[in-house]
């Protein structure tokens, strides 16, 4: 039986791209090449790790490239019509983009012009969206601008999505829709759509420093923000000048306080057998804590240690 | 060797194949590799002996597809699943699922492909290049290809299936 399958590169690196090689290979769109991210340290222990993507590929016999960085660099071979990225979190050349006759795809976790840029996952949590979505898009020079093929809508009721979750959703949509619209792509049946730049935003890449907590927001805020961030860079508060991660938490909309005396944000009080920290509007309250250096604990046993924190002001 | 895939219509691709009986058979040996040899040059997803000029009842697929499976042998295949690339005299046994239509192309008709309809479950019982009797239980794209195959071996191109419900 002849072999129908269009030649294709995968660009992707992390779990989420996993979703979407995996359904191609399902689809009788299995890629002969995939190029992904340089194994890398990773954790506490820096050990080197390979990509979600090369274990996956490496799985079903597919070779791999994973170039340190694409400009100048040559593919081994040009001789493919589609190009499909991923969340493979390095820039793609013009050059490497155009190779291919029918060019090179894209899949972004929103709905383009929306949230262009590297963390749109992460803004659409912080932000409260009530819906997002996700985007094909033909690549071109500039970031995240070329003409959508097709975009698909997800409602976002009062789930409390966390990154993890919220991005293997929109990828599995995504996954599904490349594969819908793939045949009719090719055949030329569908118009591509300029995207509307004037409604363009922009995220931008996330840094460590993003996860500072700032207690003078609303708890709800707060709980978002370690949505957003787990499990990178994670939220942190400073406590007698050294960092320490808030891993899990629940929030009151209840502020408790001593009538007479003012609520300080950021500022530390008995909670159950644990500590809650007062914001701007309701509590949060932390149940699984790390000190700088230290193994994670539980609230009642960071509190055991470290009696002093009541009444003490984060920062 | 890398072997010229013979053409429809060729009449050799509409005859009936035999059995393979004797597997100790050298011929056979240098006919699997051929046949593998080839498959891998075309890339394709299936080759079928007559598309070689072998009236013998083989196929092989590439093993990159190759499915995981036990044989009927117990208990020593308990431990050592097999990743059959070659299927001698295989025989598709049940169809499972309900037939839905794609488009399929064959290395001997070059550069059409038609919409066939195919089960998209099959159950084939075939013999390992040591004789050894298997059966697989498969779904999706490789169920097409076994049901593209075992066609070839009794004498059936996709032409003879256009217009099948």
């Amino acid at each position: 039986m002849k072999n129908k399958h269009l030649k294709i590169i995968f660009f992707g690196t992390p779990e989420f791209s996993n979703i979407v090689l995996q359904k191609l290979i399902d689809s009788n769109y299995k890629p002969f090449l995939v190029v992904t991210q340089p194994d890398k340290p990773t954790g506490r222990k820096k050990e080197i790790i390979p990509s979600p993507v090369k274990i996956l590929a490496q799985k079903h016999n597919i070779p791999i490239i994973q170039p340190e960085k694409l400009k100048n660099y040559k593919l081994p071979t040009t001789n493919y019509q589609l190009g499909i990225v991923a969340a493979y979190g390095k820039i793609i050349p013009t050059e490497i983009l155009e190779i291919p006759k029918y060019g090179t795809l894209n899949i972004h976790p929103s709905l383009l012009p929306k949230y262009r840029g590297p963390s749109p996952i992460q803004a659409t949590i912080l932000n409260k969206d009530k819906k997002t979505g996700v985007t094909i898009m033909k690549m071109d020079k500039t970031m995240d601008h070329g003409p959508v093929i097709k975009s698909k809508k997800l409602k976002i009721k009062n789930e409390k999505f966390t990154y993890e979750i919220l991005g293997k959703k929109l990828f599995k949509i995504g996954a599904n829709l490349l594969i819908e619209v793939l045949p009719d792509y090719i055949s030329g049946k569908i118009k591509l759509k300029k995207q509307a730049d004037r409604k363009a935003t922009y995220t931008k890449i996330i840094k460590r420093e993003d996860g500072l907590i700032n207690w003078n927001k609303p708890a709800d805020y707060i709980e978002r923000q370690l949505h957003a961030y787990t499990p990178w860079p994670r939220i942190y508060t400073f406590f007698n000048g050294k960092r320490l991660k808030v891993l899990k938490l629940e929030i009151s909309e209840y502020t408790i306080g001593t009538p007479g005396v003012p609520i300080v944000s950021g500022q530390a009080i008995k909670y159950d057998d644990g500590f809650a920290v007062q914001t701007s509007n309701g509590l949060v309250i932390p149940s699984i804590v790390q000190l700088e250096g230290k193994n994670t604990q539980t609230a009642k046993e960071f509190l055991n240690g470290h009696p002093k924190i009541i009444g003490s002001t984060l920062n | 060797m890398i072997k010229k895939v013979i053409q429809n219509p060729n009449p050799l691709l509409y005859k009936k194949t035999e059995n393979i009986t004797d597997f100790k058979d050298k011929n056979l040996r240098q006919l699997i590799k051929d046949m593998k040899d080839t498959l891998l040059e075309q890339d394709g997803l299936g080759l079928a002996a007559p598309q070689i000029g072998i009236s013998k009842a083989v196929f092989v697929i590439p093993p990159d597809y190759a499915p995981k499976v036990r044989t009927l042998s117990i208990p020593l295949s308990l431990f050592s699943p097999l990743f059959p690339t070659t299927y001698i005299n295989p025989r598709i046994v049940g169809y499972l699922g309900v037939k839905e239509e794609w488009e399929e192309g064959c290395l001997s008709i070059r550069g059409v492909y038609y919409k066939i309809r195919r089960y998209n479950e099959v159950v084939l019982e075939a013999q390992a290049e040591n004789g050894k009797k298997f059966s697989i239980t498969t779904k999706g794209l490789l169920a097409k290809v076994f049901q593209h195959e075992t066609d070839h071996l009794n004498g059936t191109l996709i032409t003879n299936r256009l217009h099948e419900k």
